[in-house]
This record gives structure tokens, sequence and C-alpha cells, in this order.
């Protein structure tokens, strides 16, 4: 193969970088610039003080050095190279690419390529993050210890992308058989569910979920809430169901949830309100959440019977949590990856700051959310 | 009220770029307005304009008296819209798609405006296939049926004769005939095929740079022999891309 089509989604995705940087107004750009400057500046500040402050306690913490180090940077990561092999994987897979006479192996090399090459600054940038982290809180070796960090995101990056990569090939060979296998009705799981006005919204919606990915991360949750049921009973308390219950919930919820039908105009031409829509949407993944945390939640109130204030808390928890998403998810509508990331790094940020400022912080959230739903709506009502 | 869409002055375009300026529109119950223009001259934004899909930088949109800006639920009620065969729930089948929309219209999935609109599109066969599934062509006839449920008053054709076979295409257009001959609906159609415009359309305009650039009325394309228009459009294209 040429070494110049190595680089050809790598180019391409530069290209396409580059051409939207462009057509981005100058004003617009500045404001970014300018108010995430800003930002990021205040957060760095914000997290210098919190580190020098606690530098003492965090020298002490061996396991975190040994494990939780490592772990994050791996986690984080295979996060990342999720996103690079995501992109790189569209791009490579893009129809006008598969009329050219370019192998399958030369675009899976190529979209590898170009995916470590996403993954590469942000691992540089964690890097940097630890260094100056442990300059800040006077940690020896801190050359050591970014590069160490740097190593197993870089690590955890390029597992994922070769695995993802690699399933995602091995799915072009299927989906090309797809025309010939698809005959008859298709399934429709959500049946006689989903005939409620707007009806076949909810499996429009699942239709776009990766089964595979819910049916395995919901293997996964389950086994963990029973652990955790059987917990909670054994020892007489509530806490672990509960916990277990609401994460699980909450990431089902997370995963099942699809707002790409509030971009296409199947829907917003038509005399649909974006509350009708939108709230339609989350029909089956809050239906699913909801079913989810029964369990854990039942387990839950057997075990402390006199403390059933846990699971009904947890509920409206878990239903303010899903509502919270659901706006993020609105706003960001075909892009659900970058909904989660935003949607976590901005609660837990909120988390952080608020146990310095408390109620300031919540309401300025809760803002953000207003803010993000209005936008959205009218996105969707005029563009 | 006879007046089905009323486009004031309307200028719309991407990221404050401007596409399209100053365009005026009237279409009446029984209209049939063929929207003509080369690539890239603005009808399609025109259109995502007319529907609603992107913000107007200027000028104003009525639907049935009512502004699409400020009660755009309310408007769009009065619009069908065939969507592009790329925009269409690949996840759903026909069946599913047409049952969304219905549910929306407050229809029943069969409410279509004439009877046999399925058969005369010759899509029965492809009902219960995804979207996805379906060939550009089938995809097509499910985005014109779809725009044609719950008898919306106003009927928009982006471009959706294309991909359509001789036979399907045949009966789209009499379709469209036929609707507007109730004169419950307005029509309007951007097309490419510009032989098609003297026989189904009662009028038609040129879009050039985002403007309007030409318009025919009933009377122009009635006395006009079709070859006759066509060479007229041709040769203003031709002017156009050659003053661009």
């Amino acid at each position: 193969m040429n070494p110049r089509q190595d680089r050809l989604i790598l180019r391409l995705i530069w290209r396409q970088g580059l051409n939207a940087l462009q057509k981005t107004r100058a004003s617009t750009l500045a404001q970014l610039l300018g108010l995430g400057g800003f930002f990021l500046a205040y957060v760095i500040a914000d997290l210098s003080v919190g580190l020098h402050n606690s530098a003492e306690k965090l020298r002490s913490l061996d396991r975190f050095w040994q494990f939780g180090l490592p772990a994050a940077a791996s986690i984080l990561g295979a996060a990342f190279g999720a996103l690079a092999a995501g992109e790189a994987a569209a791009q490579a897979q893009a129809p006008f690419l598969l009329a050219l006479p370019l192998s399958k192996d030369s675009r899976q090399r190529a979209a590898r390529l170009a995916a470590l090459a996403l993954a590469l600054p942000p691992a540089i940038v964690f890097g940097l993050a630890i260094s100056m982290a442990c300059v800040v809180i006077e940690e020896p070796h801190p050359l050591a210890r970014a590069f160490f960090a740097f190593a197993l995101f870089l690590a955890g990056s390029a597992a994922r992308i070769f695995l993802q990569l690699r399933a995602a090939f091995k799915d072009e060979a299927k989906a090309a058989d797809k025309p010939a296998r698809v005959r008859g009705r298709p399934i429709n799981p959500l049946g006689r569910l989903d005939r409620r006005r707007p009806a076949r919204l909810g499996q429009w919606s699942l239709s776009l979920v990766s089964k595979r990915l819910v049916l395995s991360m919901g293997a996964v949750l389950f086994v963990i809430a029973a652990i955790a049921s059987g917990a909670s009973l054994s020892q007489g308390h509530a806490a672990p169901a509960v916990l277990a219950g609401l994460a699980g919930g909450f990431l089902l919820f997370m995963l099942t949830l699809r707002c790409d039908p509030l971009a296409s105009p199947a829907l917003r031409a038509t005399p649909l309100g974006f509350f009708s829509a939108w709230s339609a949407l989350l029909r089956f993944p809050l239906a699913l959440a909801a079913g989810f945390y029964a369990g854990p939640a039942a387990a839950a109130a057997i075990a402390e019977p006199h403390a059933l204030a846990i699971p009904v808390g947890a509920a409206f928890i878990l239903l303010a949590l899903c509502a919270g998403y659901a706006v993020f998810a609105a706003f960001y509508g075909r892009r659900p990856m970058l909904a989660g990331f935003s949607y976590l790094s901005a609660l837990l940020y909120t988390a952080y700051e608020s146990i310095e400022y408390g109620r300031p912080i919540l309401l300025a959230f809760a803002g953000l959310i207003v803010f993000l739903w209005s936008h959205s709506r009218g996105k969707y009502r005029h563009g | 009220m006879d007046e089905v869409l009323k486009a004031h002055n309307v200028s719309a375009g991407y990221c404050g770029h401007r596409i399209v300026e100053g365009v005026d529109l009237l279409l009446r119950k029984g209209d049939v307005l063929g929207l003509l223009g080369a690539n890239g001259s603005g009808k399609s934004t025109l259109i995502k304009a007319l529907t609603g899909q992107i913000r107007l930088l200027d000028g104003g949109v009525e639907i049935l008296g009512i502004d699409l800006a400020s009660r755009p639920e309310q408007a769009k009620a009065g619009l069908g819209l065939a969507v592009e065969p790329s925009d269409l729930p690949g996840g759903l089948t026909g069946r599913q798609y047409f049952e969304l929309v219905a549910s929306i219209r407050d229809c029943p999935p069969d409410g279509w405006p004439l009877p046999a609109i399925l058969e005369r599109l010759r899509i029965e066969d492809g009902l219960d296939r995804l979207i996805s599934a379906c060939s550009l062509g089938t995809r097509a006839k499910i985005g014109i049926a779809a725009a044609l449920l719950g008898a919306p008053p106003l009927l928009i054709f982006d471009e959706s004769l294309n991909g359509l076979d001789p036979v399907a295409a045949w009966e789209a257009k009499s379709i469209m005939t036929e609707l507007a001959a109730t004169r419950r609906h307005a029509i309007l159609v951007s097309t490419h095929v510009v032989e098609t415009v003297p026989t189904l359309c009662t009028r038609a305009l040129l879009l050039s740079e985002g403007r309007l650039a030409q318009t025919w009325t009933a009377s122009d394309l009635t006395h006009l022999p079709p070859a006759a228009f066509e060479k007229s459009v041709m040769q203003l294209l031709k002017r156009q891309s050659a003053t661009a």
C-alpha cells in the first residue's frame, strides 16, 4: 500500500477540522477562546489551590499512586480511544471511500493510524496535567509519574482503538450481507408499547442504539446489582443495593437514550412540538432505568424496612439525573458520546464546587440545564 | 382562505451567511409552483426556510395565515414536506414511518387525500422492510406518500422526483395535478427536470444566487411550447453561469 494512503483518514479529519474552523465566525471563535480560556484558567487555579492545600494527604495516598492513578489513566485513555476510533471508523467507512479502489485492510490501517494520532494530544495533556499536579503537591519524581500516566493513557487508548476498529470492520463485512438477510418483517421490540402519539418514535430512537453494547453492559450491571442486593439483604443495609440500582439505572438510561430524531426534518417539519417529541424519546429509556432500579430498590426496602426514605429518595435522584442527561442529549443531538462526557463532567464539577460554595453552584447548574433545554427547543423549532 | 403560503422578503442562510435573499412568494389553493435553479442557487435553503428548518435572517413566512416563526407547530400542521430519502428514519419500516406521521397529524395511517396512493406509487411490497434496506426510489416514494398523509393544504417536494422509475414519476406527477385540481392544496415542487414544469406547474420561478431571477405565469406556461420553455430556462442558466 502506498504510505500516503496510510495517512488518508488522518488527512481527511485534519482538513474537515480546518474547514470547520474556517467556517466558524470570528466572533464565535473569540467568544469560545475567551470564555473557554477564562474558565480553564479558573479551573486550573482552583485545582492548584485545592491540591496545594491537600498536598500532604495526597502524597501519603500510596494506593492511589499504585493503583488509582494507573487505573484512571487507562480508563480515561480507553474512553478517549473509543471516541477517536468512532470518528476514524466513520470516516474510513464513508460511502465515497468504499467506492474507491482501497482494500478493507488499507482503510482499517489508515483508520488505526488516524485514531492513534487523535488520541495522542489528550494523552500528552493528561501527562502534563499529572506532572503539574505532582509539582504542586511536591511529589517526588513528577516526570516519571507524568510519563507513566501518559504511557498508560496511550495504552488504554490504543487497546480500545484496536478492539473497536477490529469489531467495526468485522461488522462492515456483515453489513454488506445485510440486504440479502433483511427479508420479511424486522423485529419490533417495543411493539404495542410504542403506539401512543407520537407512535414509533421509541422504536426509531432504539434502532440507533448499539444492541450489543446495551446487552453486554446490561448483563454486567445486572450482575453487580444482584451482588449488591445480596450484600444489602445479608447485612441489613439499604445502601449497597440502592447505589448499584441508582448507578445501573442511570447508565442504562444514558446508553439507551438517543435524541437524533430531534435533528431530523422528518420530525422538525411536522406539527409535533419539542416537548412532545423529547418526552416521547425518554419513554423507553426511562422505563428501562425504572425497571432496573426496581429490583435493587425492593431488596433495599426488605433489607432496611424502617428506612424506606432511602430507596424512595434515590428514585427521585435517579429521575433528576436522567432528566438532566436527557437535556444534554437533546442539546448534543446526534453526538451522544459528547453529551455523556459533558454531562458527567458538569455533574462532577458541580459536585466539587458545591462542596465549597454550596447552593449557588447548584442553582448555576440548574440554570445551565434550563439554558440548554431552551436552546434545544429553539433549534428544534426554528433551526 | 385561499392563500396557503405567503413568504415576504425571506432571507435565510447558515452561520450568518445569506444564501437566499429577499424572496417573496404567494401560493393559493390550486397552485402548483415549480422552483428551478442551478445547483447551489438556494432552492433547498429556501425550502428549509419555508418549512421552519432554519431560522429566517429577514422577512416572514405564513402558512394558512399562521406565522411560522411565532407559532411553528400550528403553522406546520398545514404543511406536508416530502423528506429527502437520506433523512428518513432508516430504523423504521415504511409502514411504521406512516404510523409515526399519521399519529403526529392525528389522522389514520391510511389517511391519504386520494385513494390507492400506495398502489399508484407501487410501494406496498416494500412497506414492511426497514427504510434503510430500501432502494433510493422506494425511499423517495415513501417520502412522497408520507407528505400526503393527513392531506395538508401545503405540499412541498424538494427534488422528490429524483430517483423514481418512469411509472412512479408519472404517477407522482399525476397525483400532484389531481390534488391541485381539487383546489384544497397548493404545491411547491423544486426540480431539475425542467421539461416537467410546463405540464405539471401552473407557475414557475427561477432562483439564481439566492434571488428570484425569473418568473413564469400560468399564461406563459400555457402559451410557451414545452421545448421553448426548456430552451429559455437553459439560456437563462447559461447566461447566469457565464456572468457568475
